[in-house]
């Protein structure tokens, strides 16, 4: 039996490439960027306490695919093998296309990506405006209202202690929320929503007001022209790694007891990617 | 001290902190009161943030009540200096996007009597360049909240070296002319070494005593 320990973003993805496995979730905004800084230490621990889980209930083996290196250094099992998934994140995996970045990636510049799950269940910078402008819950209840027309849908951004935090602090405001963001966001001028069949209504309209936010709300200067496209995802790099993941060059493989050891040239603290 | 108002502040009760010092300064109570107590209540933001309590916009955040905050000591504060006793270029470093200890550093050099030339955030070292050449700076401040600003403040003091601007260290890690300070969340003595700077600083208040030391004014 396979057991998988993943970010949370992967929901709509995991259960259909590999039905029989036991999956635990991490939640995602434990390595998001560029709202938080990576919170490795709490990560380390839910991935660990999953692989702990995973091996009580038996599983033949533990694949951990959760982007923050810092996260998984340390992790092991002590009965099974551990496959620890050390490449792009959660967004990458899904792009198919030659690499075209500085540092290898199929990301575009300036652009900002969607799947299913990241809207679901993702912290994000519309879901963290929103709850510092008053409108928590008037989004949490439109995805209230998704989930009850959803079958299988799994909507937990709300339960972010940041993004409570947010909205607890949205009475006491008098600085523009989007100034908050901005810095951060101001040099997003698309939008594209990742395909991989699990798309509903909703999560089309979620992108156009994620579009809207990023032409209307971010721009200090007046409303500036942001794309909206929706582009095909590929499960490839996810099925390759979940299939035969001793194959897979960016998927370290341990012996039980064996520690995940330090990524090469990765620092501590809080950082970029 | 007013414990309610430091804890207004940490709390990032923007329009209470506000109201708060507004009536401390209409009661006739002396601004540096108030000063001390932003520093303190900012400090323990940036711990809680330290500590993954908080984050980037809740730093954000901190910045702008620091900011109207600061407007408001400074229509109360006469300025300590009549005349310019020098010239300051200071900025967040690249791949660092916090201002909440820069925006204060700001404040306290200015109302020293220092002109500060401030270049925002996420400042490439070229940027720092173009700057020092036109400004003709004593002290050039560097900022950085992130580990990731380490490599960035190296990165825009050898940039400097290269072009000129500051000279390399003596046999005894002394630099004459123009000085770099630096500071911010994670600064140590380590980190000063690292990055080749004159002197590091963790709050701005002792900033503004070691640039006053290196003019020879204090």
């Amino acid at each position: 039996m396979n057991g998988i320990v993943a970010c949370e973003t992967l929901y709509p993805e995991l259960p259909r490439l590999l039905p029989e496995a036991e999956v635990v979730y991490v939640p995602q905004w434990y390595h998001e960027f560029p709202i938080h800084t990576p919170e490795s230490e709490r990560a380390h621990e839910l991935l660990q306490e999953g692989i702990n889980t995973l091996e009580e209930q038996g599983v033949d083996h533990v694949t951990v695919i959760y982007h923050d290196p810092e996260a998984l250094e340390g992790l092991q099992t002590e009965m099974v093998p551990l496959h620890v998934y050390r490449g792009r994140d959660c967004i990458e995996m899904y792009l198919d296309g030659k690499p075209t970045g500085p540092g290898e990636e199929r990301k575009e510049d300036g652009t900002y990506y969607l799947t299913r799950g990241w809207i679901d269940v993702a912290v994000d910078s519309y879901k963290v405006y929103n709850a510092y402008a008053g409108r928590f819950d008037e989004l949490v209840a439109r995805f209230d209202e998704a989930e009850q027309s959803v079958s299988g849908m799994r909507v937990s951004w709300p339960e972010s202690e940041k993004v409570q935090q947010a909205a607890a602090r949205s009475e006491s405001m008098r600085t523009d929320p989007a100034a908050l963001l901005r810095t951060v966001m101001d040099s997003y001028r698309h939008v594209v929503l990742i395909d991989t069949d699990q798309l509903t209504p909703f999560h089309h309209e979620y992108a156009e007001w994620v579009r809207e936010f990023f032409a209307e709300v971010i721009p200090e200067e007046g409303v500036r022209d942001v794309s909206l496209t929706v582009a095909e995802g590929t499960l490839d790099h996810l099925e390759a790694v979940l299939s035969d993941p001793e194959t897979i060059s960016t998927v370290l493989t341990l012996d039980p007891g064996t520690p995940v050891p330090q990524e090469p040239g990765f620092r501590t603290g809080p950082q970029h990617p | 001290m007013s414990e309610e108002f430091v804890e207004a502040l940490v709390e990032l009760e923007e329009k209470r902190a506000i109201k708060m010092a507004e009536e401390r300064l209409d009661a006739g109570e002396d601004p540096m009161d108030v000063l001390d107590d932003l520093k303190k209540g900012m400090g323990i933001v940036g711990d809680r943030y330290a500590a993954d309590e908080y984050f980037i916009p809740d730093l954000m955040y901190a910045g702008e009540i620091i900011e109207q905050i600061s407007g408001l000591l400074q229509e109360e504060m006469p300025d300590q200096e009549s005349d310019d006793i020098g010239t300051i270029v200071l900025g967040t470093v690249k791949d660092d996007i916090h201002d909440i200890g820069k925006d204060l550093v700001y404040f306290m050099f200015d109302l020293n009597g220092f002109d500060v030339v401030d270049l925002g955030v996420d400042v490439q070292s070229e940027r720092f360049v173009e700057a020092v050449d036109e400004h003709d700076p004593e002290i050039v401040a560097l900022s950085g909240f992130l580990t990731a600003a380490f490599d960035s403040m190296k990165e825009t003091v050898e940039t400097l070296e290269n072009e000129g601007l500051i000279e390399v260290f003596d046999e005894d890690g002394i630099r004459d002319g123009r000085k770099i300070m630096i500071g911010g969340g994670q600064i140590t003595d380590d980190v000063r070494n690292y990055v080749r700077a004159d002197g590091y600083e963790t709050d701005a208040p002792n900033g503004v005593t070691r640039a006053k030391e290196w003019l020879g004014v204090a």
